[in-house]
């Protein structure tokens, strides 16, 4: 919430000192000729301070300039950047780690962040998901297996990667797994790539 | 009024107009196809834990296992761009073992967003319109 603000914030002060550094410099209270020039003109009054239009220094990090247009388009330009940046969000990782011999051959999808991750040997896993999801649903499952839910309020882990225990299978599912013999004919040939089903 | 504020002004204008455009566009642009359906190997028996997922070049669905008797229900955007070929996508474990266009899948039952489209329940009226399709039992493996 507090980010999405601080994105308006900074998108609107953008937008305002881009439209108003334009109608300054239509209207001649701004220039495009260097401070350093006035100066020497006579139209602005040394006082000593520099004559920069702009000196920033964050740590080694120094920024001058002495063109005022270029100081309202860079701090413009910062606006946006920092716009961009809360407007993104933040993310945060998902992990955990599957209890299970077979841990390898399983797959989990993480429902409703349209994720899905593969856990190594050991059983990890992990999926970046956005910050401000409260919660999320992994469903775990593997070829002929029910798949099993297991939903997860990121904010409220304390331990991670979480341990996550497949539940034996009871009743009817604890029949033998159907096989299936893969038939290559059935994967159609596309002209082009198609997007992962793991995201990069 | 000032010349030089009847140019803010128009300015201004023009920026809220043209991100309301866009902003429509991406709004208005996007249909859901809702596809459901049961997945079974060669002799019959229903096969849990699929991956299903709807993909085109331009992207993909949210992918979905199938349930302990096989069955799904997934969820995909269409692209506004009609030209863009579906695919539907199945993995058992990590392999690839199904993928054709979803245009040439068995339709069971249909719903199309459009009712009053002369096109009825064919794919073509599904994939421009959206709605919701019902296919039949897709048969994996040999």
């Amino acid at each position: 919430m507090i980010e999405n603000i601080i994105a308006i914030i900074a998108a609107s002060g953008g937008i305002i000192l881009m439209i108003g550094s334009l109608v300054l410099l239509y209207q001649g209270r701004i220039t495009l000729q260097a401070i350093h020039e006035k100066v020497q003109e006579g139209k602005e009054p040394a006082d000593g301070t520099g004559g920069d239009a702009l000196a920033v220094e964050i740590g080694q990090i120094k920024i001058k300039s002495q063109y005022p247009t270029i100081a309202l388009f860079l701090v413009a330009v910062g606006c946006f950047w920092l716009a961009l940046q809360y407007g993104k969000g933040q993310r945060r990782m998902v992990s955990g780690i599957l209890t299970d011999p077979d841990a390898k051959d399983y797959t989990v999808a993480y429902t409703g962040v349209m994720g899905v991750a593969y856990p190594d040997n050991t059983g990890q896993f992990e999926q970046e998901v956005p910050e401000d999801v409260h919660l999320v649903v992994l469903e775990i499952a593997k070829g002929g297996k029910e798949p099993q839910k297991f939903p997860l309020y990121p904010s409220k882990e304390k331990e991670w990667p979480v341990k996550f225990e497949l539940k034996a299978p009871t009743g009817p599912s604890a029949t033998p797994a159907a096989k299936l013999e893969v038939n290559p004919a059935q994967v159609a040939e596309v002209d082009k790539a198609l997007p992962p089903l793991k995201a990069q | 009024m000032n010349n030089h504020w009847r140019v803010v002004v128009r300015v201004g204008l023009a920026l809220v107009l043209g991100f309301g455009a866009i902003r429509s566009t991406d709004a208005a642009g996007m249909q859901v196809l809702t596809l459901s359906g049961t997945v079974t190997n060669s002799s019959g028996q229903s096969l849990p834990g699929c991956l299903l997922s709807v993909v085109s070049e331009l992207g993909r669905s949210a992918p979905v296992f199938t349930d302990g008797k096989g069955s799904f229900s997934l969820e995909a955007s269409l692209p506004p761009d009609a030209s863009s070929k579906l695919f539907l996508e199945i993995y058992w474990n990590r392999t690839l073992v199904f993928r054709q266009p979803l245009a040439s899948l068995a339709i069971a039952s249909a719903t199309p967003n459009n009712r009053g489209s002369p096109q009825g329940a064919t794919w073509q009226g599904l994939l421009s319109d959206g709605g919701t399709v019902v296919l039949q039992p897709i048969k994996l493996g040999k």
